[in-house]
């Protein structure tokens, strides 16, 4: 397989401009949020002024398990996020940034202190939660297209893959730690959960790998949509993503937190039976039955 | 070959003080005789190697005698404990066998012994797995009164496991079968307290019910199919042998025994119970023998099933439900050693459950998966044994910190948790594949999805508990831990083996598993320098490897905060001392009735995969 310079030119360019989309789509999502509150709000750009801060102050920690794993967390995040724009296995995207997720639960274990252990409990009961979904939607996507490898979607998935849209969209509201699920993190309540014992670069870092998450997360909403002409495609993929981050702010603004054990149920039922019901759509429509 | 079963079973039985000296020495020429076996194999260009019966004359005799006399033992136990299950499980399985050795005595099945790639794979994680078990073990065992009789259990075991995989004469088999029971139910009962005792008897009572199994379905067999070498029935049952007719009813029997030698769901609760035997003999149960024989039985049967749909279904949903029941009860569990067996069960319905989905894609990964899974939960019970014999507990709660009281243990059991769960290791490997092998079969997605999230959450909140420290500027050295050293050796050996192998998962597929898969599956999987491929993605596996190994590397040697970096923990301005409780949410899933909901589905089930090939045999003679 000889690689296409001006592919790999681009793959590198989609890789580094993907975190910076994130950072504006983030610093946009408060402006907005602000909005809905009648506030004025941080500027969009606000997001990139928090992380040069946090990278320019002095570093504290309690131990050195802390930062491995922050750092493992960016490293595998970001390894996960290259793979997808590589064009990888879907599933190992999956797992990978997975394994981020673990990290960044390990090494807010390393730390002994309450709010980041009870933080990183309610982190795993988020996992337990949006995993199930995330691969089962992901599993679907192989059922019906016969691969898992990004560079080979190219079809259009959005009408017969609509309802795992939907089951997907719980999972971006957990990711993005918004209510009624901002369980781990939980402002007022559990300070601010798996990054209470944070602070600095290594905060920096850990927001960054965040970054990267919601990067691949967003990456696997936008192959739902694709078409012919390049410029629809992207219009299309956009306008995903933005109708997902509009809906997500909706909720965010309209609804109190629940408790964690109300998030697994709701997620795991809703989302499974959601794509049960696309599995069995799938099935028919590959049998022929319409 | 002959000094795996003969040399073993000699050398186990020599009594003396010095016990490590013969247990050494058998460990030593079993790993090297396995390996002999890999080397010579290949470089023949072999995909399967066969031994004669004749020369073996005496040995046919031995086992009929010796057969006879382990059923018999069986029965005496049941007089002897009063327990009439085991009677009657004994009494079941002389009867037919009594039958069946009448009426096929004197012919001789050929080929003895066949060994091909799926039996190689097994004899080296038996002999090699096994026998660091047993080196560690000595260390672990060194205050026992008991101890010639427990290595002569323990090394049996390991003879019996080997002659179980190379057996082609279905009579063998069962021997050999029937001889793990044994050995189980002593290692079990070996410390003869009222709970070992107790466990020993249920462990005897569940098997030797599987063993009554595994005889009428040999009996049916000989009955169906006319013969009693393996490799004949399996060919003529999946069409390509002298006899056409295809019964499923001696397979779903034989497939049920396997169930309870592996555990599934509704069997567990015997392998549950068994973690009240020392540590080595949770580990060697658990990684390399015993379990590991149910599956291997299944993956034998696997090219046989393709023509039974309704029992590979049934095989694959017994598997996937084991996967998913235990998952989520190892959430609610506090014990560390009950937690390893939940996690072993679940991997073991993994395998179960590819044999069922029968596709290439599918047995590729079951036969990746029992390889890395035999290495890492070997080292996590090892790392949980020490962990027992230096702070005499198996609570989780109370491993609390453990990284700065031992880290030596510490480091190995990260390194066993990370290769059981997390990309990108070998274990990974195999998951997702059995991921992409699901998806032929999409009800088993459901199971799966549930079962891989909550597998993430009970082995991240346990190596959590462990990770915890306070505020230091450097951790204890591990190099210096004063761990005593055959500790450090054999705990060292699995964590090199579980890393290094995954480096080298494309000789594993192409030399091992490979070979097995291709004449009835054909191939689905491959490996290059850097990835392994399947007929649905790719995985950089090296890559990866190579990304996480220099990180951790990397990080963990440059990262010493200063002094005057430290900081204390946030507790929101108050300043006592805090006690953190363990997350088992009991609250979310009452254990009782996950496993009574999971039993109960899991008898159906078997109901089903039972009487379905009953039915289709006997409507013929209406």
């Amino acid at each position: 397989m000889a690689l296409n310079l001006s592919d790999a030119a681009l793959q590198v360019a989609l890789f580094v401009l993907a975190p910076i989309a994130i950072g504006l789509l983030l610093g946009i999502d408060r402006k907005v949020t602000a909005r809905m509150q009648n506030r004025v709000g941080p500027p969009i750009v606000q997001p990139f002024y928090d992380l040069f801060k946090l990278f320019a102050k002095r570093p504290m920690l309690m131990n050195n398990g802390q930062v491995v794993f922050a750092v493992a967390c960016l490293v595998l995040q970001a390894a996960a996020f290259a793979l997808f724009v590589a064009g990888g296995d879907l599933l190992i995207v999956f797992f990978i940034s997975g394994a981020g997720s673990v990290a960044l639960v390990l090494g807010a274990f390393s730390a002994r202190s309450p709010y980041s252990y009870y933080g990183s409990q309610r982190e795993l009961m988020q996992v337990l939660a949006y995993e199930p979904v995330l691969l089962l939607a992901i599993l679907l996507i192989g059922y019906r297209e016969g691969t898992l490898m990004v560079r080979d979607l190219e079809v259009n998935l959005l009408p017969g893959l609509a309802l795992a849209l939907i089951a997907l969209f719980v999972v971006l509201v957990i990711k993005l730690q918004k209510s009624p699920y901002d369980i781990a993190t939980a402002h007022q309540e559990i300070v601010s959960g798996p990054y209470v014992e944070y602070s600095g670069p290594y905060l920096g870092v850990t927001k960054l790998s965040h970054w990267f998450e919601l990067a691949t997360l967003l990456g696997i909403f936008t192959l739902f949509f694709w078409d012919e002409n390049l410029a629809v495609s992207i219009a299309g993929k956009l306008a995903i993503v933005a109708a997902a981050m509009f809906v997500a702010q909706v909720i965010d603004n309209s609804t109190a937190r629940l408790t964690r054990e109300r998030m697994v149920r709701f997620t795991v039922t809703f989302g499974t039976l959601l794509i049960a019901l696309n599995v069995v759509l799938v099935f028919l429509s590959k049998e022929g039955v319409f | 070959m002959a000094p795996l079963v003969g040399g073993l079973a000699s050398l186990g039985f020599r009594k003396g003080r010095q016990i490590a000296v013969p247990v050494l020495a058998t460990t030593l020429v079993v790993m090297a005789a396995s390996v002999l076996l890999l080397f010579d194999m290949n470089s023949a260009g072999m995909t399967e190697f066969e031994m004669s019966e004749e020369g073996l004359g005496p040995m046919t005799w031995a086992i009929m005698v010796l057969d006879f006399a382990l059923m018999a033992y069986f029965v005496i136990t049941g007089l002897r404990l009063r327990n009439n299950l085991v009677i009657a499980f004994g009494a079941l399985q002389i009867v037919p066998m009594a039958l069946l050795e009448a009426s096929v005595f004197g012919e001789p099945v050929e080929p003895a012994f066949v060994v091909d790639y799926l039996a190689v794979v097994m004899a080296l994680v038996i002999s090699i797995v096994g026998s660091i078990i047993c080196i560690y073990a000595i260390k672990y065992m060194e205050h026992d009164s008991a101890q010639p009789r427990f290595f002569a259990a323990m090394l049996i075991f390991l003879g019996a496991m080997n002659g179980a995989v190379f057996a082609n004469n279905l009579l063998w088999l069962f021997f050999f079968w029937e001889a793990t029971t044994l050995c189980s139910y002593l290692l079990i009962g070996h410390e003869r307290t009222a709970e070992a005792n107790e466990s020993a008897v249920r462990a005897l009572v569940y098997t030797l019910g599987g063993g009554v199994a595994l005889a009428m379905g040999i009996v049916l067999v000989e009955h169906y199919y006319g013969s009693l070498s393996i490799a004949e029935v399996l060919a003529s049952a999946a069409g390509g042998g002298p006899v056409a007719a295809v019964a499923f009813l001696p397979f779903a029997l034989m497939a049920l025994a396997a169930f309870t030698k592996s555990a599934q769901v509704p069997f567990q609760s015997w392998l549950l119970g068994a973690m009240v035997a020392p540590t080595p003999v949770s580990a060697l149960l658990h990684s390399s023998t015993m379990v590991k024989l149910g599956v291997y039985w299944l993956l034998r049967m696997s090219p046989a099933l393709g023509a039974m749909t309704e029992l590979a279904w049934s095989i694959a949903l017994v598997g996937g439900l084991s996967f998913l029941s235990t998952s989520i009860l190892a959430i609610a569990e506090r014990n560390s050693k009950r937690v390893l067996a939940y996690s072993t069960i679940g991997n073991l319905g993994l395998i179960t459950m590819c044999v069922g989905i029968n596709t290439s894609l599918a047995i590729s990964a079951a036969i990746i998966l029992l390889l890395f899974h035999a290495i890492s939960k070997a080292l996590l019970f090892m790392c949980v044994g020490v962990v027992k014999r230096e702070t005499g507990s198996l609570d989780i709660d109370s491993m609390a910190g453990l990284r700065d009281r031992m880290p030596f243990v510490s480091i190995a059991f990260g390194i066993g948790v990370f290769t059981i769960m997390l990309p990108p290791f070998g274990m990974f490997a195999s998951k997702w594949l059995v991921a992409e092998a699901s998806i032929s079969l999409p009800l088993l997605m459901f199971l799966l999805a549930m079962g891989f999230a909550a597998t993430i959450v009970y082995y991240s909140k346990w190596l959590g508990r462990i990770l915890q420290a306070g505020t230091r500027s450097e951790g204890p050295s591990p190099a210096k831990d004063s761990l005593s050293r055959v500790y450090k050796y054999t705990l060292g050996a699995l964590v090199v083996g579980a890393i290094g192998i995954s480096f080298l998962i494309k000789w594993v597929v192409d030399y091992l598993v490979n070979p097995y898969v291709e004449p009835t599956f054909g191939v689905s999987v491959g490996g290059s320098s850097i990835s392994i491929f399947s007929t649905l993605g790719e995985f950089p596996i090296v890559v990866f490897l190579i990304i996480v190994g220099l990180m951790f590397l990397v990080l963990g040697m440059l990262v010493r905060p200063r002094q005057e970096e430290l900081s204390k923990p946030y507790l929101c301005g108050e300043s006592y001392e805090f006690e953190t409780g363990g997350f088992y949410l009991t609250n979310m899933f009452d254990k009782d009735r996950v496993t009574t909901y999971s039993n109960l589905v899991a008898v159906v089930l078997l109901v089903v995969m039972i009487s379905i090939p009953l039915l289709l045999e006997v409507d013929p003679w209406l």
